[in-house]
């Protein structure tokens, strides 16, 4: 069998689990708002750190923008030297570090007979020598570049998509390219200069909020600048890496298409499981800057805070259990010192000393209540001590009146020659109500046999003066009837109580076979299985002076009659069947050859109690068995 | 030793068939890109060398001052890659070049614009970008035909000049141009293209090309160029990820900037015009005599030409 586990234990785990309840909803919540602040923050701090970038490498732009610029002007007021502005993309490489290289080249036959003229200086990467020449030739078509092309169309300045410059160091150049016009607006020159973009990859690398970040830079076709010369994705665009992830991948979709949009913005989008954010925007000059963070390494910090909440639970609760045990087992130790005290009590050591309590709390009044039980029982036990001695007695007059009360009823039935008779009683209670007797004069032989109403002493004693009375008045010689009459009106008399007896009253002259009979209200007598034609009296002591009739018959040789009160045909089974007026019949008819009316008493009583099959009997059982010889 | 005397036999023999190999040098109509794959995994597998031919594939400079043709010509390339156009135009002005092998079947010539487009008519008097390589003949016979004033800005690198805006729209090839301008600024509403064979401008496109001199003698060695060819085009089909991994190696060597995205999808749409119209099959048919007929008559009407070749003189 399962050991149950003791009181402190149970009321301290239940203490720990609802605590641990308590403590997880509240870390539950400390982190959910942990995570939304930290997340709004990172979102917040990763648009200023935009922002700030963005104006850092347009700042940076803005000085190459305005060199060229410059250049474009001077360019332009001494273009009929062209020695000059040879020189002056020269000094143009020479001042500028930022600049790798320099050209101001001109239309088609702007100079008459010079088809190409662009004169143009570039930085050699690994010597840092200027070297200036003449960039246009056949096998390099410069009005068809995009450098020069663009902006001679749109007549706006422009920076070029990224290209690696194969020429010089091998670098990831870019070129920002300004138109000089003329007085009517007609594009004459394209001044330009080459930057390397790894200044702007430094930038960007320098920027990276986390170390998943990416921060880059793409063009207006999508091409990556912030990549240095090894970089996998050289010749990628966002949109070509997006075609190497999932086509159903629609938030990275709409996260390019909203960041190739030109326009600032933020972007949540998931990579597997992974949820990240992107913010986005574009520069002056139409390239475009994003930065995504992934949000688990944003919330690490608040993933750390989370471990140690729970560890710090942890211990709390463990502290928590510790404490509510100790203190619930110091509460709870009287109770068991008051179970040990209550056992003596239970094996009737009522003295036993109780707990001391010292407290004045719920334990004292337990206390205080077992003191009371104690006190209680052994008044309890002591009246009980009385009432048990004063019972004893009871029973013990009981048993004397019982005795009394057989001891009235004849127990010598007379063996003669020319009858038989037998009768026996038995009590349902230590004292019955019913009464039998016989009394024989000369010839004449008396028999009776009656029922008090009521059982007990009063029952009894009714019974005791109702045969002595049947006694006297049998004595007196008088008729059945008068006899009847006398005796209702004897017991009547002072019969405050309600009491009433019936009785059957027969007298045979043996002699003659003359057979004289008075029934009040009693069971019908069985004569030789048959029951016997009564008239119906009252039973006596009910109503003074009533005319009992009397009635006549023979009991010939052989003749068997059979008085019983309602105590055998009222024996019950425990299915409540009773024994039955057909039965009485069917043994009397079965067994009216016994050898002696004893004999015939006994056997009825058997078949009586095995009809019960041992049930307790509930009322007094009254036999008597007459044989006429 | 009869065993050592077999080897020795054998070890002669394998070197005189190597020394015997014919050498070739074809040249694609342009820098390393998937347009060319076939040839590159028919050179790669060995399709080639099996047919006993050492073949070197050239391939021209972006900002090469001398045409395909021209090398064709003037014999340093023995077979190139060509438009049948421009081969036309070539064969009319006396150039003797036959086509031994037509690759794709059909046009993927497109135009793409900035607005809303439904016909060539809508794109009267805009600036169109196309290339300064060619190909300006159908731009003329475009115009010609549809009574349109354009623009035509000629550039080299297919499509910044519309990404930056300095053109109305471009021309542009559906197998390449498109796909970069797809991969540059995302998808390109329908509306903004034409595709010019829904109009009738359907025009076989790329063919290898040869001198008649040259096939008149190596008849044999240009069939087994051919053969091994659509056998290597055939192989490039059904290994798309190694021919991409050839193809993205030769752009790296050759200092081409693409992206695997862009060359996958070129091959993708290239063998889809390779697919002839009639059989529904990639069989490499010959040009018929009435796709042939329409455009010559379309050069005639236009002047390109004065002298009609005849289709058995320029399609073998």
């Amino acid at each position: 069998m399962k050991r149950q586990k003791s009181f402190s234990t149970r009321l301290s785990l239940n203490v720990l689990f609802v605590t641990s309840v308590l403590f997880l909803l509240a870390i539950g919540v400390a982190s959910v708002s942990a995570h939304l602040l930290i997340a709004d923050e990172a979102e917040n701090s990763a648009g200023n750190l935009l922002d700030a970038t963005i104006a850092k490498i347009e700042k940076s732009l803005m000085e190459i923008e305005t060199a060229v610029q410059v250049t474009a002007w001077i360019a332009d007021e001494n273009k009929d030297s062209k020695a000059y502005l040879y020189e002056l993309t020269k000094a143009v490489v020479e001042k500028t570090d930022k600049i790798q290289g320099c050209a101001i080249a001109f239309a088609p036959y702007y100079f008459e007979g010079e088809y190409y003229f662009s004169p143009y200086s570039s930085r050699n990467q690994q010597t840092g020598e200027i070297q200036t020449i003449q960039l246009g030739n056949p096998s390099y078509d410069y009005f068809y570049m995009d450098w020069f092309q663009i902006p001679s169309l749109s007549g706006n300045p422009c920076w070029s998509e990224p290209y690696f410059d194969e020429g010089g160091g091998r670098f990831y150049m870019t070129t920002y390219s300004y138109p000089v016009k003329d007085s009517e607006g007609k594009v004459i020159a394209i001044v330009t200069a080459d930057v390397s973009v790894e200044w702007i990859a430094d930038i960007l690398e320098s920027v990276r909020p986390y170390t998943s970040s990416h921060v880059s830079l793409v063009s207006r076709s999508g091409a990556y600048i912030n990549i240095d010369s090894g970089s996998s994705i050289i010749g990628e665009t966002v949109y070509s890496t997006l075609a190497y992830v999932d086509d159903d991948d629609d938030d990275i979709d709409s996260l390019v298409m909203s960041m190739m949009s030109g326009t600032k913005g933020m972007r949540k989008y998931s990579r597997g499981s992974n949820l990240s954010f992107a913010v986005f925007g574009p520069l002056a000059n139409g390239w475009i800057l994003s930065i995504s963070c992934d949000y688990r390494e944003v919330l690490a910090r608040t993933s750390k805070m989370q471990v140690i909440l729970i560890f710090i639970a942890l211990i709390g609760l463990l502290l928590i259990f510790i404490s509510c045990y100790v203190i619930i087992r110091k509460l709870t130790n009287p109770l068991v010192k008051f179970s040990e005290s209550a056992r003596q009590i239970a094996k009737g050591e009522f003295n036993t000393e109780l707990p001391e309590i010292k407290s004045e709390d719920e334990i004292k009044q337990l206390r205080d209540a077992f003191d009371d039980m104690q006190h209680s029982l052994n008044e309890y036990i002591e009246n009980l001590k009385k009432t048990m001695a004063t019972n004893e007695r009871y029973s013990s007059e009981l048993n004397v009146a019982s005795r009394i009360q057989m001891a009235m009823l004849p127990k010598n039935f007379p063996q003669q020659e020319n009858f038989d008779l037998c009768a026996l009683l038995k009590p349902a209670k230590e004292v019955g109500g019913d009464l039998y007797d016989f009394l024989q004069k000369g010839d004449k032989l008396y028999f009776t046999v009656g029922d008090v109403s009521g059982k007990g002493v009063p029952a009894s004693m009714f019974m005791a003066v109702t045969r002595a009375s049947f006694h006297f008045l049998v004595n007196m010689g008088i008729e059945l009837d008068e006899l009847a009459g006398t005796l209702n009106n004897a017991v009547c008399e002072g019969n405050d109580t309600g009491m009433f007896v019936t009785m059957f009253i027969g007298c045979v002259d043996l002699k003659t076979g003359e057979f004289r009979y008075c029934n009040a209200g009693h069971n019908p007598v069985v004569v030789n299985g048959e029951f016997l034609d009564v008239k119906p009296n009252i039973a006596l002591g009910l109503f003074p002076g009533f005319k009992f009739r009397m009635q006549t018959g023979r009991l010939e040789p052989g003749a068997h009659v059979i008085l019983y009160t309602d105590g055998v045909t009222e024996a019950e089974r425990s299915d409540k069947q009773q024994f039955g007026d057909a039965a009485l019949l069917e043994w009397a008819r079965s067994h009216s050859g016994l050898a002696t009316q004893k004999e015939a008493c006994c056997n009825l009583l058997d078949a009586v109690h095995t009809f019960t099959e041992g049930n307790e009997q509930n009322d007094d059982i009254t036999i008597m068995t007459l044989k006429i010889k | 030793m009869p065993v050592k005397r077999l080897v020795s036999i054998f070890l002669a023999l394998s070197l005189v068939t190597n020394a015997m190999a014919q050498k070739l040098t074809f040249m694609p109509q342009w820098t390393p890109q998937a347009q060319f794959a076939g040839f590159y995994m028919a050179q790669e597998m060995g399709f080639y060398a099996q047919e006993g031919l050492d073949v070197e594939i050239l391939h021209i400079k972006a900002n090469s001052t001398e045409s395909i043709l021209t090398q064709l010509v003037g014999g340093k390339v023995q077979i190139a890659g060509q438009q049948l156009l421009q081969s036309i135009i070539a064969r009319s002005d006396g150039q003797k070049i036959l086509n031994v092998m037509q690759i794709t079947q059909k046009s993927g010539l497109w135009c793409v614009s900035r607005t809303p487009v439904s016909k060539p008519e809508d794109l009267q008097g805009m600036k169109i970008g196309r290339w300064k390589a060619g190909y300006s003949e159908f731009c003329d016979i475009l115009e010609t035909y549809n009574n349109l004033r354009i623009d035509w800005v000629p550039f080299i690198n297919g499509i910044n000049l519309y990404v930056y805006g300095a053109v109305d729209a471009t021309l542009c090839y559906n197998f390449s141009e498109y796909i970069a301008l797809q991969l540059a600024i995302g998808d390109i509403p329908d509306n903004q293209v034409i595709k010019f064979s829904d109009f009738g401008y359907e025009c076989p496109e790329d063919g290898l090309y040869v001198t008649e001199e040259y096939y008149s003698r190596n008849k044999d060695a240009v069939d087994k160029f051919v053969r091994a060819s659509k056998k290597g085009w055939e192989y490039a089909r059904t290994h798309r990820k190694q021919a991409l991994d050839v193809v993205m190696r030769l752009c790296n060597e050759n200092h081409i900037v693409t992206n695997r995205a862009m060359q996958g999808r070129m091959l993708d749409s290239y063998i889809s015009l390779q697919t002839n119209p009639a059989t529904g099959k990639i069989d490499y048919a010959p040009v018929t005599e009435s796709a042939y007929n329409n455009v010559v008559r379309a050069l005639l009407e236009t002047g390109y030409i004065v002298n009609r070749p005849e289709y058995k003189e320029v399609i073998r």
